[in-house]
């Protein structure tokens, strides 16, 4: 799994210095006497597409026979970082719409289930005072103006306050 | 003002109640940051950058060198106790400091660690009030081609010391540096890389990308781990060195200094390198070679001593040329920056409160650590047995808010998450942040003296090989290529580190 892991990410970055490439001769990469804005991202992309086809050659001529000893990584072991992934992914998705005390609150739940999935009472409460509190040091203290939302429990936390 | 009435004045600063406030917090923060393994300073201050933004610029700047300095503290107490390493430059003393703990010697081994880490640091702090002031005014000659070759060398030296892939390394370094040219060009103004959104015309910013490659990419790979951390049961007993500890320890504690102090003035070495070194010199230099690894005290105290005076003279290049050492350092620099303060040269006369009050500070944080660290090594040990499923939340959530916090837009959390996932990816297939987060900091100053010196030559790359220092710096930054290409200080370091 490792090999196709390498393989995959290292083709991101060949992908990513191909695009970056054309886009910096798109921008005029001028002369030596006069380099302009293509000029060093033009430089850096060449040097990574470099690199990176350098890999790519050795790791398909290599049969990588010590990595299938070591056991790189399980589809168990991955299911905790995935989940917590779509945890965030779905926060970043509803922040603006639930606004940051509800949110918030279902992020955090959402991380304690993915660590483990017992007590849930307890989850729920931590959840709660997380939620409350870092609303109220953030957007009360620091006045960082946090979302309110369409639940707008801010309100109700700040006269409760 | 000589470099005794800047000291006062320094003082005058860095003794001020809030700046003393921020020292503290920056220690206490930077202390936990080394005890708690998965949390480095780099996570620390990206996390806290935001909150900084209000602030002050000397106090921000002091509580964010706190952290860093903190953090070497703190790294050695998990080294000892746990066998983890909480910060990389404390990797050697898991070898003799954690053995020392398992024949009953926790105490000494702390204790040692705190007192020498303390001498190190004054000493360092000390040698930077003299050394800084007349570099600066020697950088001031410095023209673009040094400044640009001198970057160079930073980057390479960081590649140098990764622990993996070289090439991957170099990889990433050109990633960063691709990364840091989206937004406007310095020059024309002309938008680059913008891909059509608005928010990219200003560029990608550090902060987000660094709490997604050092915050959320670390805690989706510590999620993984199943086990639990076990700490090593012990009575912590005698912290204060006994006198044959102090005679063991005060040559290693010595040499370690001195070469802390030098190593930590190259752009790119620093703490990582410099308790390396000091480990394989004890042990070259011991009467009893075949003690290493099995539990002395020189093996703690040369690279405890070492690791401290490298981070405080790593703020050298910072405050002198604008050069971060370390990717800690780039993240210090960002915060300057965002106060709209360019390290370099000129930071002595533009911004002497920032330049005297933050060394002057350091001194304070020394002491401030030995009278917590000590006193407080059993709340240390407490904090390590902090279960994951309690901090994993937490360091999400300061992440998420401290990336809206910067322009109030949930595009920064979306960027931050693409880097998260590109991070842990990246490292499970052997590619590391570290270069990826300097080259993001030093591109666009790299760039800028690139295009500076080629126009100044006329499109002639000699300007960089017939000038003396710029010449020096990239002979030193081939040699170094060279070296790590042929294997030699891979097999150096692993025999240091196996203790071979």
């Amino acid at each position: 799994m490792k090999k196709w892991m390498n393989r995959i990410s290292t083709l991101f970055l060949f992908g990513f210095s191909v695009i970056i490439l054309f886009m910096s001769l798109k921008l005029k990469v001028g002369s030596l006497n006069n380099p302009e804005a293509g000029f060093a991202p033009f430089l850096a992309s060449l040097l990574l597409l470099f690199l990176s086809a350098v890999i790519l050659i050795k790791d398909f001529l290599s049969f990588a026979e010590a990595d299938q000893k070591v056991p790189f990584i399980t589809w168990k072991n991955l299911m905790k970082p995935i989940n917590l992934m779509g945890a965030l992914i779905g926060y970043g998705l509803l922040f603006t719409t639930l606004g940051y005390v509800t949110s918030t609150f279902l992020l955090m739940l959402a991380m304690f289930i993915i660590y483990e999935s017992k007590k849930w009472m307890h989850k729920i409460i931590t959840a709660c005072i997380i939620a409350g509190i870092s609303f109220l040091i953030f957007d009360v203290w620091l006045r960082v103006p946090l979302p309110k939302g369409i639940f707008d429990f801010s309100s109700f936390i700040k006269t409760w306050w | 003002m000589d470099v005794f009435g800047n000291v006062l004045y320094g003082f005058q600063i860095s003794l001020q109640p809030i700046n003393l406030l921020y020292c503290f917090v920056g220690v206490i923060l930077g202390t936990l940051t080394g005890v708690l393994p998965g949390l480095g300073p780099s996570g620390t201050i990206a996390i806290l950058l935001p909150i900084t933004f209000n602030a002050p610029a000397v106090s921000s700047v002091i509580m964010l060198a706190g952290i860093f300095y903190g953090a070497q503290y703190g790294g050695s107490t998990t080294s000892i106790l746990v066998s983890i390493p909480g910060e990389p430059s404390s990797i050697v003393t898991c070898i003799d400091g954690h053995q020392m703990a398992r024949h009953g010697r926790a105490g000494p081994a702390l204790g040692i660690s705190a007192f020498g880490s303390f001498i190190a640091g004054t000493v360092g702090v000390i040698g930077l009030m003299f050394v800084a002031s007349p570099l600066a005014k020697i950088a001031l000659k410095f023209g673009p081609p040094e400044y640009f070759s001198l970057m160079v060398l930073g980057l390479i030296i960081l590649i140098y010391l990764t622990q993996k892939s070289l090439i991957k390394a170099i990889s990433m370094g050109a990633f960063g540096l691709i990364l840091s040219f989206f937004g406007l060009d310095i020059v024309s103004g002309q938008p680059r890389f913008a891909f059509g959104l608005d928010e990219l015309f200003d560029g990608v910013g550090i902060v987000p990308v660094a709490m997604g490659l050092f915050g959320v990419a670390e805690t989706l790979a510590n999620l993984e781990k199943t086990e639990e951390v076990k700490i090593f049961e012990t009575h912590i007993k005698g912290l204060l060195p006994s006198r044959k500890d102090w005679a063991d320890s005060i040559w290693p504690l010595i040499r370690g200094t001195t070469i802390g102090f030098f190593l930590g003035i190259l752009p790119g070495g620093g703490a990582i390198l410099s308790s390396f070194v000091s480990y394989a010199v004890e042990k070259k230099v011991s009467k009893h070679p075949e003690r290493f690894g099995q539990g002395t005290i020189e093996g703690v105290a040369g690279p405890e001593a070492a690791n401290n005076a490298a981070s405080s003279t790593g703020f050298i290049p910072l405050l002198t040329l604008g050069i971060p050492a370390n990717v800690v350092l780039a993240m210090l620099l960002a915060g300057l920056l965002i106060h709209n303060i360019t390290p370099g040269p000129l930071l002595l006369k533009q911004h002497p409160d920032v330049f005297w009050g933050v060394i002057t500070s350091m001194y304070t944080g020394n002491v401030l650590l030995l009278v917590l660290n000590l006193p407080l090594i059993g709340m240390w040990v407490q904090i390590t047995k902090l279960p994951y499923r309690l901090l994993f939340p937490l360091i999400i959530l300061f992440c998420v808010i401290g990336v809206y916090s910067i322009n109030n837009a949930v595009f920064d959390i979306w960027i931050m998450l693409i880097f998260g996932a590109i991070g842990y990816f990246m490292k499970k297939c052997d590619y590391e942040p570290a270069p990826l987060t300097l080259a993001y900091v030093l591109g666009p100053m790299m760039e800028q003296a690139l295009r500076q010196s080629l126009i100044i030559s006329n499109g002639s790359f000699s300007i960089f090989f017939f000038r003396p220092i710029s010449a020096i710096a990239l002979v030193v930054a081939v040699f170094l290529l060279v070296t790590a290409f042929t294997g030699f200080a891979k097999q150096k370091r692993l025999q240091v580190v196996e203790g071979e």
